[in-house]
């Protein structure tokens, strides 16, 4: 039952088949393209599909919230994660900052292997002490962000309605960061009920930093190859 | 808390793993780099080489440039010989489009065409007098690190214009392609324009308006 479980989740992280990191589709691309004015459930919902569909994001989120227990706390880590994202996004689109897609990705994915590694105990087991947690979550949110700002500027958006309109996609991206978590952490309670969670645990860490591994890897290789 | 061996191993195994996959099937899948041939026996760099790639056709301004390397290789059953890159299929069956447009003087406008990389259009456009003109495009997905607006031209002729062009034009991008006209003459101008390829959508661009038209396809 419990290894049905882990296969499960083990699945849903890593067939990207079923997520696209970061790809708005093509047909929502010529919606923003030839989108003029305020669009703001057509950009909420390009947000939340965005975060819903993006396993890059969706996998350090697992990492964070795997051994917070409490609700009080899942609120305070995914709030620091939320400034940090927002702050970026906002910052990067309205300041026209444009970090190359590639790098922030590969960033991301690191942010991944470290939540792994940390979980892990890797940091208490090898430097003796715990690095702070939530400014670590805040510091990779602001990265999150930038990657979420470059895959708006992909688009040439209309100045017509681009505050709402940004504004809107900020919304979608904490809606769809909702859903995707509350269906994470379900998962994750009924799990912990579970004898063996521990060992698990440590298992499902291992693996999901070898998704961050491959992520940084498909994103370093594509700065390379300049695609 | 696990022992020091143990999260090191982890580490060690979790890095070994995601450079297998990431060598024997992500880099295959995305980006054609295959180095063990992994790619080439699952069938996954077949992912990499599905965007079409763009014909070896060169086409310049004036002078009717065209050159199509006759790359033959080899021969077909009945012996004829098998010259490549002669055509870009396409997926669907191909749009028509003629319009007529009449444009005051110092007036500008912009027909454009959606279009997927490597599709193809065949045009004609005459106009009354010399006007002003620019062949370009806007990809759906900008380059990396470029500009909100950003747009490529393939042709510009602004000072000195043209009464007609006519032409094979092939999408280097995903995106909408076509025309800027700008009526340099003192007369009202009537431009015709005909056209047909591979687009779904028109897009124009006339008194500050951006509307999305449809092909007149007489089906």
């Amino acid at each position: 039952m419990t290894a049905g479980v882990v296969l499960v989740i083990v699945l849903a992280l890593v067939a990207p088949q079923f997520a696209s990191a970061h790809n708005v589709s093509q047909r929502d691309a010529s919606f923003v393209e030839s989108n003029k004015g305020s669009a703001i459930p057509a950009f909420m919902y390009l947000g939340a599909k965005h975060m819903v569909t993006g396993y890059d994001h969706l996998l350090f989120l697992v990492g964070v919230i795997f051994f917070l227990y409490r609700l009080k706390d899942v609120i305070q880590y995914v709030s620091l994660f939320t400034i940090g994202h927002s702050l970026t996004l906002l910052a990067g689109v309205f300041g026209n900052i444009h970090a190359n897609s590639h790098i922030v990705d590969a960033i991301i994915g690191f942010s991944v292997v470290y939540k792994a590694f940390d979980n892990m105990d890797g940091f208490k087991r090898f430097l003796g002490f715990q690095p702070n947690t939530k400014i670590a979550v805040l510091i990779f949110g602001l990265f999150h962000g930038f990657g979420l700002a470059t895959k708006l500027q992909e688009f040439a958006l209309s100045k017509d309605g681009l505050i709402a309109n940004i504004v809107s996609f900020n919304v979608g991206v904490e809606i769809g960061q909702c859903l995707a978590l509350t269906a994470v952490l379900i998962g994750l309670s009924v799990w912990r009920t579970r004898p063996g969670f521990l060992h698990h645990a440590f298992m499902t860490n291992t693996l999901l930093m070898v998704g961050g591994v491959i992520l940084v890897g498909y994103q370093v290789t594509g700065y390379w190859v300049g695609q | 808390m696990a022992s020091a061996a143990k999260i090191a191993m982890a580490t060690v195994v979790a890095f070994i793993v995601g450079g297998v996959v990431l060598v024997t099937a992500v880099l295959p899948a995305e980006y054609g780099i295959d180095p063990l041939g992994t790619g080439k026996a699952l069938g996954l760099t077949e992912l990499a080489n599905s965007t079409v790639k763009s014909a070896p056709v060169t086409a310049g301004g004036d002078t009717p440039a065209v050159t199509i390397v006759p790359a033959a290789d080899g021969v077909n059953e009945d012996g004829a010989p098998m010259v490549k890159h002669t055509f870009i299929s396409q997926p669907s069956r191909y749009k028509v489009d003629s319009r007529v447009i009449v444009l005051a003087p110092g007036e500008g406008m912009e027909i454009k065409y959606h279009m997927p990389k490597g599709g193809g259009l065949i045009y004609s456009w005459t106009a009354t007098e010399t006007i002003g003109y620019e062949l370009h495009g806007e990809p759906d997905k900008n380059p990396p690190n470029t500009r909100i607006g950003y747009y490529e031209s393939y042709d510009l002729d602004r000072k000195v214009g043209k009464n007609q062009s006519h032409g094979v034009f092939i999408a280097p991008s995903t995106g909408i392609h076509g025309w800027f006209w700008e009526n340099t003459s003192k007369k009202e101008v009537t431009l015709n324009l005909v056209s047909s390829g591979y687009y779904d959508w028109i897009f124009q661009n006339r008194h500050d308006m951006e509307t999305i038209l449809q092909p007149t396809d007489p089906k």
